[in-house]
């Protein structure tokens, strides 16, 4: 009595128990559920043996990993991952089975598990598609950088005639009015080159330009490179009535960093504090150092940025776009490029107004060739 | 008289490339646009004629690999052959096919094997460009399939077919 109600309790759980006969093949013990009902019409009696390999291709994988419980070594029980046939009607059929030993018996329940199916294919569905929209759109806007690269790329060589040609004017050295166009164009041409370059710089960094095996090897030293870069802006800040103070980092403040990319680093964090300076105002370059690495900062007196903008600043066109954000990569390339040397960047803004950037970078232990000289 | 032979072929590649759909092309002549993820595993069987043989392909459809699933290597087992499907829009899915032909090939020797460029009927998409068609076409028998239209499935299908005739 008990056994029965158990018996169809396992049929209406969708369970069919399955015995291991001596011969490997197995009886059924117990209702049958309706799906396994259903798969086994014709044949005759319920205790004719079953090879469940042939019913379910499936348990050739199984079968060996349930044959050492059954040989009671090791576990008593072994699950197998879900799989699915096709029912009647050509729906899904997912279906899981375990292997037990119970007492002397060695049985092979299969259930079917929609539920526990469906869970996981919704989960799993939904993952995977967002990969894969992810990757399509990676794929895309590579595209689309590959193709600003080639339209930056092309609009460099008209302009290079455009210099050419305005500096051999300037080399007429023309009077009056004209020699002051003449020099506003040759500015904004040159700006425009800067920017142009820039923007193909970020474009190499980006695709590979920079590869990690440079870094470790190239080193240079903040002494050199940072009055250099300050003496070169100088000229432009006092233009606006801005002036540059700077502290003189000790000799040997080697970094790990590669000079040209420095320079451009330095140089946009200055060019920036000088753009946002108010006229008459001063622009900070401050160095600090600890044991493992050297700080730089650039201290401005301007507005300072919107907190609004504050969060996306080293993202590309974090400034948004517009004449006063230039090209909108210019912090961005700076953040890739420092990051790459294994360093950080970021911006403050100090209780007292205006916009400090700084970047940390990592002391190079020693610059054999600076040292040896 | 021949025998009818039954072999086990497996599916092995990324998730998406297509495998249950080349499967469903191949064994019930349709197709799906939506994507509907394999779990676990889905078994077709599918006989094929050639002139004076007959075999019986038992296609193991398996999950894809990817960060969220590997592919259960014990499913190799008693497998006569296998297909590695990538997706030609996606170049990463060729790195992902090779990878698990490494696995299998340690696992099953040297069986008969094919791979499948899927998805050709997107052109415009594809990713891998000729001279890296040819490169893998020196070391496999390589087939340019679309589980859309069905062009190249049955070729691909019957080739690893062939190999595994009983001889
Ligand atoms: N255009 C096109 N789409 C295809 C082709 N083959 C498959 N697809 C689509 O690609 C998506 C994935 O196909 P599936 O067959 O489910 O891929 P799978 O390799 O079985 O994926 P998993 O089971 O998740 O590993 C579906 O949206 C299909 O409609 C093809 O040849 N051409
Ligand atoms: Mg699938």
């Amino acid at each position: 009595m008990e056994t029965s109600i158990a018996s169809s309790i396992l049929a209406s759980l969708g369970k069919v128990v399955l015995e291991r006969q001596p011969d490997g093949t197995f009886l059924q013990r117990g209702d049958a559920p309706a799906w396994f009902a259903h798969r086994m019409r014709g044949v005759l009696h319920a205790d004719t043996p079953i090879r469940v390999e042939s019913l379910f291709p499936f348990l050739e994988v199984f079968l060996p990993e349930a044959e050492a419980v059954w040989q009671g070594e090791g576990a008593t029980r072994i699950d197998s991952d879900v799989w699915c046939e096709t029912a009647e009607g050509g729906e899904e059929l997912p279906l899981e089975a375990t292997a037990l030993l119970v007492g002397p018996a060695r049985l092979l329940v299969i259930t079917r598990c929609d539920e526990l199916f469906h869970e996981r294919r919704l989960v799993l569905q939904r993952a995977r598609e967002l990969r894969i929209t992810y990757d399509a759109l990676a794929r895309e806007i590579e595209q689309k950088d590959i193709l600003m690269h080639c339209i930056v790329h092309d609009l460099a060589s008209p302009l290079q005639t455009i210099l050419g040609v305005l500096s051999s004017l300037d080399e007429r050295d023309p009077p009056g009015e004209d020699g002051v166009l003449l020099d506003a164009a040759l500015d904004a041409a040159l700006r425009q080159r800067s920017m142009i370059r820039e923007i193909l710089t970020v474009f190499a960094a980006e695709h590979g330009g920079l590869d990690a095996t440079h870094e470790e090897a190239v080193v240079c030293d903040l002494h050199v490179v940072l009055p250099h870069v300050v003496a070169e802006h100088e000229r432009t800040a006092r233009g606006r009535n801005v002036r540059i103070e700077r502290d003189a980092p000790p000799p040997g403040s080697f970094v790990v960093a590669d000079e040209p990319r420095l320079v451009r680093v330095l140089a946009n964090l200055l060019d920036n504090a000088v753009r946002h300076s108010p006229v008459g105002g001063h622009v900070h370059v401050r160095v600090r150092g600890d044991d493992t690495s050297l700080e730089v900062s650039v201290e401005d007196e301007g507005p300072g940025v919107p907190p609004s903008l504050a969060a996306r600043l080293f993202e590309r066109f974090g400034r948004g776009i517009g004449p006063e954000a230039g090209t909108g990569l210019g912090l961005y390339f700076c953040r890739i490029t420092v990051e790459r040397w294994g360093g950080a960047i970021g911006y403050a803004a100090p209780p007292e107004g205006g916009a400090r950037f700084w970047f940390r970078l990592r002391r190079a232990a020693t610059s054999t060739g600076a040292r040896a000289a | 008289m021949s025998t009818l032979a039954k072999r086990k072929v497996c599916l092995l590649g990324a998730t998406g490339v297509g495998k249950t759909s080349l499967v469903l092309r191949f064994v019930r002549s349709i197709f799906s646009d939506t994507y509907q993820t394999t779990i676990g595993t889905r078994i077709e069987t599918k006989h094929i004629h050639y002139d004076d043989h007959e075999i019986v392909l038992v296609l193991w459809d398996l999950s894809g690999e990817d960060e969220f699933q590997r592919v259960r290597l014990s499913y190799l087992r008693g497998a006569a052959g296998y297909l590695l499907v990538a997706d030609g829009t996606r170049r990463a899915t060729v790195e992902t096919a090779l990878a698990l032909h490494h696995t299998a090939a340690a696992l099953l020797g040297d069986v008969p094997r094919v791979l499948v460029l899927n998805k050709a009927d997107l052109r415009a998409l594809w990713e891998l460009d000729d001279a890296s068609e040819r490169e893998l076409a020196a070391r496999w028998p390589v087939f340019e399939t679309s589980a859309k239209t069905g062009a190249g499935v049955e070729e691909a299908f019957r080739a690893l077919g062939h190999a595994l005739l009983p001889r």
